[in-house]
């Protein structure tokens, strides 16, 4: 029941055309009800007052009747009136009309108590008690009174009727009280008939305004629907799905709108489609172009590199500074390619179950020199178990390497920690430094491609402005996540996190985000999954 | 997540329609037949009446009266009818009350309203004495009693609360003609002739109280009373009765509401019906002008009449079958021939001419034959009255009187020499003896028959003894000349309407309830006078000497039908202002019947 309820009110708040014809229905309801109210009402009181006034002029003639045949009487025979009362009441009862059309009731008048007079009983006739209310004023009134009352008929059905009463003087005897009582069932009768056809009526009148409604609502709310469904479509990157536009009506305004609308923004995202494609294109075909050439120059720079013993001192360092650029320019272009695989679509995932542990303790051996250069400590801090993942080594070494890199030269020597853990849906890597910091805002934008934290530092050391890019990407495409922490002051801890089988989906990191020593407890920032609908759960880092 | 104040507004607008709906399904509810209210009134019949006087209001009993005193009060108060001798039986102990039927039937007394003698026998008996005149019947049938007998009533007396009552006393009333006069009417009930096209009056007195129309009614539809059952008919199927014993007369309007017995009545009984209580109710008077008969609360539906029926309709039922101002016939000169604005005209055909000596004769009611007897009394003739009508002798031999019609064209006669009454089947022989009861004063000499046919007025004896004697002839139906049914006929209840009276030398009906008679009442000489058929109305005539016939028709405005004829051969005719006035010559006047 409940649940038909909701699933009603639910039905209720969704539907337009269920509402309108809901609405319509109630009120055409209510007001038919009304009038039909007002039209019964008028009926029955016409229906009354005719009766009324028949009753009366019956009734007028009844008493005239039997005073006349009271006085009428032959008053010398014994007992005349024993015979003549019933007989008069059973007269005035049938009244010349069918059997049952109206009942009489003659009652001795207070002012007779000869215990010996004709009228010996109280009452002839019928039921007795709707005459009750009447009989003080019939006794001091000699005039035709009446009003309306009840009675029981012998079937014990209740019937209203019309009480006319007035008093007759029998002679040598009193004055009785001759009442008269006509039903109303006939009344009653036809007011149900007419009230049972206005019910069917206003129940037909319902069922149709209801049907025209609906009718009427469904020629609105069907284009609307269509559009709600195409504008889903559209939405869904289904851009070629177009609105059907019949006649010349708003709604078909609308859906020529609508369909413009469609058509405007489909061109627009395939102008900014083809416009990044050429610009990846130009990049990848610029980076391809240019590694020829490089390599000549390589060539010709290894030569004067191999040879700088033998210049003097400013031409051997111009031959190494030329080497170093080279080497610079080299690994950059590495990552513009690589970048422009990224972009081309052409990146591929060899996975295979690997431990992380082992990769970090490979990273971190390799990074060893220039950590030992930069004076910064290296710890690493695994699970006992290990942490086995489905990724590409390759892939995720070169994150690794990255992360920690971009750590020791941003540590200011200070140590950096290398967090590996694992739960039974995801390994992650926590990289973690107690340099400068990052501010809250550039949280969001150390992935962006060549974004420097101070743009006023020289870039003296050997990042190309792409590594946590590529590393994204990377993250990416295990279908892992590559988030950021920093506090200015407190340093920064980059989390990735890969799930342990490829395809599945990630539900939270088995490391917080934010690092337990942290100097406090600042708001986390979302920036691994962009286009993830699944937000990351807020349990996991808070 | 909605706010909480946003789901409560949400709630509420849920409910508006809901309410609206609600009330919009109770509404109709409150328009139905209502089952009580305020007494109204309506101004339209105000139940004004004003009470009908009564002729005779008696006294009840005083305190400390004597036996006598209550007996003699009592038999005052017996005049007083209302609710059944309400106050006559104030003076009855409740024992008496109840057994006393005050309408077994009435003695009427000659005490002219003085007192009866009322004697205390001791041992609280007392005894009322009179002599008895008359006899009203339970059914009130007035009857003179001949030679005044003494009757007596006897009262045992009881005392009741220290208070004399009668106790014990003999049922019916004891009232003196004066009473009777004041407080009976003398009604006529319309039946019908054997053959059901005339109506025949049966006189009863009825104590003249309000509800006369409901009397009159309900005695005729009790059925005619001793003397004539057997000698009419009436209409009414079995078992009809007033379907409320009130006959209700409203503005000229009577209206006699049958029970649904008078529904099975076929279309000739209802129009017999209709004019049995026309006739009986118009002659209440003249505030009853229109008459409405309903059986079973519709009208009596009569085919050719309106629903309420005049006081003219029906005439042709009129008991005295005679069209307006009958002419007289008389004799004048061997001549038969009537008068005309007071001339003698011979009729037309021999009986005019005077060839055929003609005496005693009888015109038929239609007025288109005559009957006559030879002057000597031998042979009786029948002829048409016309050109070329012959005398036909139908009787010959005996002494017959003269003859009579009945209103079926049935000649009737008397032979003084055998005396048999003669019944000629439409005025044709041979004759046939109509058997005859023992009669008071011996065989008839005499024969005049209603022109209702139903009554047959026959003089018994001859001279001065010769008496009035009235019976009623029953058997009469489909009587047809060639079939010989008479044996069927007889006369019976043979009775004298004035026991005292003798030297009857003529009768003649007037109308249907009265006939003219010349005889001596109370040993005075002859006189003619007038008498209702049971006796109880005598209208008395400026006597004349030397009379020897009489005839009469039924009054008019114009005439008063009531002639005689001398011994000397002349014909007087009364007129009321002016006493005896002279027809001229003539014998044996005749009106037609």
């Amino acid at each position: 029941m409940r649940r038909w309820v909701r699933r009603g009110i639910a039905v209720w708040r969704r539907s337009l055309q269920m509402r309108v014809v809901a609405t319509t229905t109630v009120f055409s309801l209510v007001a038919i009800m009304v009038l039909g109210n007002i039209l019964i009402t008028e009926v029955r009181d016409g229906l009354l007052d005719a009766k009324v006034q028949a009753s009366l002029a019956e009734a007028s003639t009844g008493v005239r009747t039997s005073q006349e045949a009271f006085d009428s009487a032959d008053r010398s025979e014994p007992g005349v009136y024993d015979t003549l009362v019933p007989d008069l009441v059973r007269q005035l009862t049938r009244g010349g009309g069918p059997e049952g059309s109206r009942d009489v009731v003659l009652l001795r008048g207070p002012d007779v108590d000869t215990p010996e007079s004709p009228l010996g009983r109280s009452s002839i006739g019928a039921d007795v008690s709707a005459v009750e209310p009447m009989r003080p004023q019939v006794q001091t009134r000699s005039e035709l009174l009446w009003t309306y009352g009840e009675v029981s008929r012998t079937s014990g059905r209740q019937v209203p009727v019309v009480v006319v009463g007035a008093p007759v003087v029998v002679p040598e005897n009193g004055t009785y009280e001759l009442y008269f009582l006509f039903p109303l069932d006939k009344e009653q009768e036809t007011l149900g008939l007419v009230r049972r056809a206005l019910l069917l009526a206003a129940l037909g009148m319902v069922l149709l305004v209801g049907g025209i409604a609906w009718l009427v609502t469904r020629q609105v709310v069907t284009p609307v629907r269509m559009a709600a469904r195409i504008a889903e479509r559209l939405s869904a990157g289904r851009l070629e799905e177009r609105m059907r536009v019949r006649g010349e009506d708003d709604l078909a305004r609308l859906a020529a709108s609508f369909n413009r609308m469609a058509t405007s923004l489909q061109r627009q995202i395939r102008q900014l489609e083809d416009l990044s494609r050429v610009q990846r294109r130009f990049v990848s075909d610029v980076s391809h172009e240019l590694r020829t050439p490089l390599t000549t120059v390589r060539m010709a720079a290894d030569v004067l590199h191999e040879a700088r013993s033998g210049f003097d001192p400013a031409v051997e360092r111009s031959a190494e500074i030329l080497q170093t650029q080279l080497d610079r320019f080299e690994s950059l272009l590495g990552d513009l390619l690589e970048i422009s695989r990224y972009d081309a679509g052409a990146a591929h995932l060899e996975a295979e179950p690997t431990d992380l542990v082992v990769t970090a303790r490979q990273v971190m051996d390799s990074v060893e020199p220039l950590a030992d250069r930069r004076g910064s400590e290296l710890r690493l801090v695994v699970p006992r178990s290990g942490a086995v993942a489905e990724v590409d080594s390759r892939r995720i070494e070169r994150v690794l390497r990255n992360l920690v890199v971009n750590a020791i030269e941003h540590g200011e020597g200070r140590p950096v920690t290398v967090l590996v853990a694992g739960d039974e849906d995801a390994v992650a890597v926590a990289v973690r430094d107690h340099g400068v910091g990052l501010e809250p805002s550039d949280i969001t934008m150390v992935f962006n491609r060549f974004w420097r934290a101070d743009p006023a530092r020289a870039r003296t050391t050997g990042g190309t402005g792409l590594g946590l890019s590529i590393a994204m990407e990377d993250a990416h495409l295990h279908g892992g996540w590559l988030q950021a922490w920093g506090e200015p002051g407190d340093g920064c801890q980059f989390r990735l996190t890969v799930p342990r089988r490829q395809g599945a989906e990630l539900e939270g990191s088995p490391i917080p985000l934010e690092p337990a020593d942290s100097a406090r407890r600042a708001r986390p920032v979302q920036v691994g999954a962009p286009y993830r609908r699944v937000g990351t759960p807020d349990g996991v880092d808070a | 997540m909605r706010s909480a104040p946003q789901a409560a507004e949400r709630r509420s607008r849920w409910w508006r329609p809901a309410v609206l709906l609600l009330l919009a399904a109770v509404l109709p509810a409150c328009a139905s037949i209502p089952t009580s209210g305020p007494v109204r009134a309506d101004r339209g019949l105000r139940v004004d009446r004003e009470d009908v006087a009564v002729p005779f209001i008696a006294e009840g009993p005083v305190r400390g009266a004597t036996v006598t005193q209550v007996v003699q009060g009592f038999l005052r108060a017996s005049a007083d009818f209302r609710r059944d001798h309400e106050v006559a039986r104030r003076y009855l102990t409740p024992r008496a009350r109840q057994e006393w039927r005050p309408a077994a039937g009435t003695t009427v007394h000659d005490s002219g309203g003085g007192p009866v003698t009322v004697e205390e026998t001791g041992d609280g008996v007392v005894v009322a004495g009179a002599s008895e005149i008359a006899h009203i019947d339970a059914e009130g049938s007035f009857r003179r009693t001949a030679g005044s007998p003494e009757v007596t009533r006897t009262f045992r007396m009881e005392r009741v609360d220290g208070q004399w009552r009668i106790d014990a006393l003999e049922d019916g009333l004891l009232l003196s003609m004066l009473d009777v006069e004041q407080t009976f009417r003398q009604v006529s009930l319309y039946f019908l002739s054997p053959l059901r096209n005339s109506l025949v009056p049966d006189t009863v007195l009825v104590p003249e109280l309000p509800g006369l129309s409901t009397k009159v009614v309900s005695r005729l539809l009790r059925g005619p009373t001793a003397g004539l059952r057997g000698s009419v008919e009436t209409a009414f199927p079995q078992g009809t009765e007033l379907e409320v014993q009130s006959v209700p007369v409203d503005a000229g309007l009577a209206i006699v509401a049958l029970d649904a017995q008078a529904r099975r009545a076929d279309q000739l009984q209802r129009e017999q019906m209709s004019a049995q209580i026309v006739w009986t109710l118009k002659q209440l008077g003249p505030e009853i002008d229109r008459i409405r008969i309903t059986a079973a609360g519709e009208d009596l539906a009569v085919s050719g009449v309106a629903a309420d029926q005049g006081r003219d309709s029906w005439l042709t039922y009129d008991p005295d079958g005679l069209a307006a101002g009958p002419s007289l016939y008389a004799v004048r000169d061997g001549q038969f021939g009537r008068f005309i604005e007071g001339s003698f005209q011979p009729v037309d055909g021999p009986a005019g001419t005077g060839a055929v000596p003609l005496a005693t004769p009888a015109v038929s009611l239609d007025t288109n034959r005559v009957a006559a007897v030879s002057t000597d009394g031998t042979t009786l003739r029948v002829g048409r009255l016309a050109e070329d009508g012959s005398l036909d002798v139908v009787v010959s031999g005996g002494d017959l009187s003269q003859p009579s019609w009945d209103p079926d064209g049935n000649l009737w006669v008397v032979d003084r020499s055998t005396g048999r009454l003669l019944l000629l089947p439409g005025g044709a022989g041979p004759a046939q003896t109509v058997e005859l009861p023992r009669l008071p004063g011996g065989t008839p000499t005499q024969v005049s028959v209603s022109r209702d046919g139903a009554r047959i007025a026959l003089i018994t004896g001859a001279g001065r003894s010769a008496r009035l004697v009235l019976g009623a002839v029953t058997g009469v139906e489909e009587l047809d000349a060639d079939v010989p049914a008479v044996a069927r006929i007889a006369v019976v209840d043979p009775r004298e309407v004035l026991p005292d009276l003798r030297g009857v030398q003529d009768v003649a009906w007037a109308d249907a309830t009265t006939l003219a008679v010349l005889g001596s009442r109370d040993e005075l000489p002859p006189a003619p006078f007038l008498t209702s058929i049971d006796g109880f109305d005598i209208v008395d005539v400026v006597p004349e000497p030397e009379l020897a016939t009489v005839a009469a028709a039924p009054p008019d405005a114009q005439a008063s039908p009531l002639v005689v004829g001398t011994t000397d051969g002349e014909l007087l005719q009364y007129t009321s202002g002016r006493g005896w006035v002279s027809l001229g010559e003539g014998i044996d006047p005749t009106y037609p019947g």
